[in-house]
């Protein structure tokens, strides 16, 4: 296992699927983590679940941009600076060209792309963030590959997959690695939510695309620690697929 | 939303190329239009379906059942 001792990592879609794994994995590797999500009563049962002491959560809604800037500040002032960010709040959208409009793109992208970036523009100020660190986009397979009903979601991923190149060449200065992971299907609440959308036979054939079936959060979790690990301190700017083969079948 | 706009919404949702009435049978509706149709319950009606709950839906009538006479003022 790789060590996380004395960083202090925060996690945003903390109260839920991968997220919530990542952050419990952090615990256990050492680190402190800092927990964002809306929903305050799964933040807790996720803080509940944290090993070792230090650290906290903080309720927010990322559709409030403007407010991110002071939310950072105050992460800071109350846990010091930071050594990585996880990115894993997001939206799944299923929602066909004739019904998509502008307010759902929009959603879609705020979170799972706008946040991101604001979040990494203030995290990454010298005041803010460790002298060396890492950064971690949740992106997806869908990223690079298509599913009727999913212009919003594979758009705002593969905006996510190449972002981090220019993030990670403007952040190297400081030390800051930037990398993002594309996840084939994993069971979260978001893959409930893909299944509610679609026919029995559709998830099925989803399944059944994912040669080594299909994935946990733990399973991203153990590539979040690595990437959050000095044992990956030559990696930046690059997405990694983690997906039981879906992406090659 | 009045009827007659909900026949109309619904025949230009579905790309029906007739007229939709109270009785018109639609017949099997594909998968990318039920996600279309989930959509639209749910933006006009603040109705939340599985695509698995509609995929039995074949007539106009079926739909209307759904929403409720008395949302189509
Ligand atoms: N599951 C998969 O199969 C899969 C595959 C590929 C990529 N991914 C990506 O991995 C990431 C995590 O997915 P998941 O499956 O763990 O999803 P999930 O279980 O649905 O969790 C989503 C998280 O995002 C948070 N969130 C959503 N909207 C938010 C907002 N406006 N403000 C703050 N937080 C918000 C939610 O927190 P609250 O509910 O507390 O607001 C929740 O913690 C996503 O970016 C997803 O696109 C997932």
């Amino acid at each position: 296992m790789f060590s996380l001792k004395e960083k202090t990592i925060v996690v945003t879609g903390a109260s839920s699927g991968i997220g919530k794994c990542t952050s419990i994995a952090i615990s256990k590797a050492g680190g402190r983590v800092v927990l964002i999500g809306r929903n305050e009563d799964r933040l807790i049962e996720t803080f509940n679940k944290l090993e070792g002491i230090g650290h906290s959560y903080y309720t927010f809604d990322l559709l409030n941009f403007s407010e991110i800037k002071s939310l950072v500040s105050r992460i800071v002032t109350e846990n010091g600076k930071i050594d990585g960010l996880v990115n894993s709040a997001g939206v799944e959208s299923t929602v066909p060209l004739k019904v998509l409009s502008y307010k759902n793109l929009e959603e879609t992208f705020k979170i799972n792309v706008f946040s991101g970036i604001e979040l990494t523009k203030h995290f990454s100020n010298k005041k803010n963030f460790s002298s060396k660190g890492s950064i971690i986009f949740l992106s997806s397979v869908m990223g690079s590959l298509g599913e009727k009903g999913k212009i919003a979601y594979c758009g705002s991923k593969a905006a996510v997959k190449n972002m981090i190149k220019p993030l990670a060449l403007e952040l190297a200065d400081k030390n800051i690695r930037v990398n993002s992971i594309s996840p084939g299907l994993v069971m979260t609440e978001m893959t409930d939510k893909l299944f509610a959308s679609i026919s029995e036979q559709s998830s099925q054939d989803i399944i059944n695309k994912h040669p080594l079936g299909i994935g946990t959060p733990n399973d991203v979790a153990s590539l979040c620690i690595y990437l959050l690990s000095n044992s990956s301190r030559w990696v930046t700017g690059t997405d990694i697929i983690i997906d039981g083969g879906y992406s090659i079948s | 939303m009045n009827k007659q706009d909900f026949f109309e919404e619904l025949q230009e949702l579905l790309e029906l190329d007739f007229t939709l009435t109270e009785t018109t049978v639609i017949g099997e509706i594909d998968s990318l239009n039920l996600l279309s149709l989930i959509t639209f319950l749910d933006e006009n009606f603040d109705i939340q379906k599985t695509g698995e709950e509609l995929k039995s839906i074949t007539s106009v009538k079926n739909i209307i059942d759904l929403i409720g006479e008395d949302s189509l003022s």
